[in-house]
Formats: C-alpha cells, structure tokens, sequence
C-alpha cells in the first residue's frame, strides 16, 4: 500500500516537489504514473485503462517510484532545504518591503528605494510565483 | 460520458499552484478541462483554498463526481 495519504492535498505537494526534485531518477513509466496520479489526479483504474497496463502494474509503478524518492530524499534531504530557502526568501521579501514602505513615508533617497526594489525582485524571482 | 472533478496541479516546477477542474473522465491530450471551479494554493501561509461552492453544489447536482482529494478539500472548507 502507498504510504502516504493520497486523499490529503498536503501530502500530493509534498510528493509533487519531492517530484521536481527527483523526478528524473525514475523511470519514464514511473515519471508518467506518477505525474498522472499525484499531480493530475486520476485514479488507478483510469490511468490502468488509458496506459493499457493492469491496476496492479500501475500501483506497482507507483510503489517502486514512492520508494525511491523517499529514499533519495532521505539521503540528500533537498525537500527540507529547499523549504527552509524557501522561508528564508519569503522573509527577505516581507522585510524589503517593510523597509521600502518606511523609506518612502521618510522621503529616503531613492538609491535606497531601487535597491529594496531589487532585493524584491530577486526574491520573488527566485520564488518563481507567477499565480 | 462520466465527469470528474479534480485537483490538478498547473505552476512551474518547485512552484506548484492547483486548480480544482471540472473535467471528462477521459484523458484530454491538451489537459482541457470544462470548467474551473476553485484554487489552491499551497505555498501562502497557511495554505490558501478558493471553491466557488454555488459552481461545485450545481456540477455534483448534475452528476459530476469529485476524486477524494477534492472530497476532502470541500469538506474542510465547507462545502458538502
């Protein structure tokens, strides 16, 4: 049985990163399982019926590819660091921001305001937010 | 013709960001859907979910069938 709670939409985003992470240590049928399981959500038989392979076969696929990224995460620990980066660059926007307001209420000069507005930019750049 | 409703994933790599879909059970080459009924959005503290609750009670009044994850995801958030 899979190990995670597939009804709980945390546990589909923590697989969903540990697939970005990982993903392309698996192979291209487990890549597949998985992206239509966790990431697409449909079930078992629907994805047995559209790859043309048994129930079995797919939950199998999807055995071995849960194994291997949480084994792999296990080694490297990439999941807790990227969310810990994560964090820290949502606090480094929020403080910029903090800051920025600040300086324009006092009329700071506006090198200070561009260089906010950078520190801002690179965050949320790296943050890739484009919702 | 069966017509599910689903969580799916859209949003870039390590950004993941879900739409809740009405959509045809089979599989769309393009990833069409009918119609977006909600969002969410795992990544704001705490976790951000919008439904559209008149559009999720008129499509499961007209049979569509939600996956358990949105199951779960209605039922926290009110709807059902």
């Amino acid at each position: 049985m899979l190990s995670i709670n597939v009804s709980s939409e945390e546990e589909r985003v923590k697989i969903g990163l540990l697939l970005d992470l990982y993903g392309n240590i698996l192979t291209e049928k487990q890549k597949q399982t998985m992206d239509l399981y966790f990431q697409q959500d449909y079930s078992l038989s629907e994805i047995s019926e559209q790859l043309s392979i048994t129930r079995q076969a797919v939950r199998d696929s999807l055995l071995r590819a849960e194994t291997t990224l949480f084994d792999t995460d296990a080694r490297l620990d990439l999941l807790d660091k990227f969310n810990n980066m994560r964090q820290s660059l949502v606090t480094s926007y929020e403080n910029a921001a903090f800051v920025k307001d600040f300086a324009q209420r006092k009329y700071l000069p506006s090198e200070i305001i561009d260089k906010l507005n950078e520190i801002m930019d690179s965050a949320s750049a790296s943050l890739g937010e484009e919702n | 013709m069966a017509v599910k409703i689903r969580l799916r994933r859209m949003g870039a790599k390590k950004a993941p960001f879900y739409r809740i879909v009405v959509a045809d059970s089979r599989f769309p080459r393009d990833g069409r859907f009918i119609e977006e009924i909600g969002t969410y959005n795992p990544l704001t503290e705490p976790s951000e979910v919008k439904i559209d609750a008149e559009k999720a009670a008129q499509w499961i009044k007209n049979g569509a069938q939600p996956t358990d994850t949105v199951k779960s995801l209605f039922k926290k958030n009110g709807i059902m």
